[in-house]
């Protein structure tokens, strides 16, 4: 029975949630957030089977694939912008990946982090498929960083943009690549429906993480570790 | 009618070059997310006028629209790892928002201060 109102279900919360933000635009009634949050708390209050509820929203699980496919029509669109800005985009998305590294690995464990830990954090800000297999490579948890992912996509999301204009971060296209780089499609996906141009860095932002990410964070960790 | 007709063919150009992009990371040495391979090939395809954009465009933007919807049953998903989160919960919360924080106040104006130049 449950499988088959997953979706409308999932819709129904969704669409109410848009609603909801777009009459109290605040950062943490983000609709994909509460989205989430509301589903858990329902599973868990009625007792819900998640095995049927991932059966039955298995539509839109599968679209995720093909979404990722898509972003090549933002990039396209904004090419001849993107193309003018190659070099200092490739800069911006290299310093993005070495921080991502450096506080896994340097600042987490003076935290209590231990290196199987630090490992499933290290690519908490790229796209799930790749952040797993990063993971995977550093011996990590990968549970633990699709988890992780999930989280730092909704953090940008939802307070993503507001925190940036408020630290000074007035450039749109400064503030695509800047969550591009730290919140991957979940916070791109935010940044599309704000502005097309700082969507398209975001993109190109994601996708370039996602890449420097897999080659680089590998052979960082068999250097220094 | 046309409507129609033009979001299948684009749903399924986009099908298509996902399906290309998982073929060639199934032959790939290393492991790699056969949809970023897509992204790749579209983009070129695109950019070589071998696919006209307005093929994709409506479907490719509809896509676009709801894309924030598809991540809600994976985050559902987070209820199977509940136990793990609660173990590590302090470094989790601090991780997330020390460096996605971070990330983006450095990259931010690392790019905005690279790109104060721009005329465009």
């Amino acid at each position: 029975m449950f499988l088959y109102i997953a979706l409308p279900l999932t819709l129904l919360i969704f669409f109410a949630g848009k609603r909801l933000y777009a009459y109290k635009p605040w950062p943490f009634f983000n609709p994909v957030l509460l989205s989430i949050l509301s589903l858990i708390v329902m599973h868990i209050l009625l007792g819900l089977d998640y095995a049927e509820y991932e059966k039955g929203t298995f539509l839109l699980t599968s679209l995720l694939e093909p979404a990722v496919v898509v972003l090549a029509l933002p990039l396209y669109l904004q090419l001849h912008l993107i193309k003018a800005k190659l070099n200092i985009i490739l800069s911006a998305c290299l310093l993005s990946v070495l921080t991502a590294f450096a506080c896994a690995f340097y600042i987490m464990p003076l935290l209590g982090a231990d290196l199987i830990t630090a490992a499933s954090f290290a690519p908490q800000s790229v796209t799930t498929p790749i952040a797993m297999e990063i993971s995977k490579s550093l011996q990590g948890i990968i549970s633990l960083t699709a988890a992780m992912v999930i989280f730092a996509g909704i953090i940008g999301a939802s307070i993503g943009l507001g925190f940036l204009q408020f630290s000074g971060v007035k450039d749109k296209q400064a503030q695509g690549i800047a969550v591009g780089c730290a919140s991957h499609a979940l916070g791109t996906a935010k940044v599309l429906e704000v502005d097309k141009v700082a969507g398209a860095f975001s993109s190109i932002a994601l996708i370039i993480c996602a890449v420097l990410s897999a080659l680089l964070m590998p052979l960082l960790y068999a250097l220094l570790f | 009618m046309a409507g129609a007709f033009d979001f299948f063919r684009g749903f399924l150009l986009i099908m298509l070059f996902l399906a290309a992009g998982k073929l060639i990371s199934s032959y790939l040495p290393i492991a790699f997310p056969g949809s970023i391979i897509g992204l790749i090939l579209l983009f070129i395809a695109l950019s070589v006028q071998l696919v006209k954009v307005e093929w994709i465009l409506m479907s490719g933007n509809f896509i676009l629209k709801y894309m924030a919807l598809l991540f809600i049953p994976i985050g559902v998903g987070l209820l199977n790892y509940l136990e793990l989160i609660f173990t590590h919960w302090l470094v989790i919360v601090f991780s997330l928002f020390f460096t996605t924080l971070l990330i983006m106040l450095l990259v931010g104006h690392f790019f905005q201060y690279l790109n104060r130049n721009k005329e465009v």
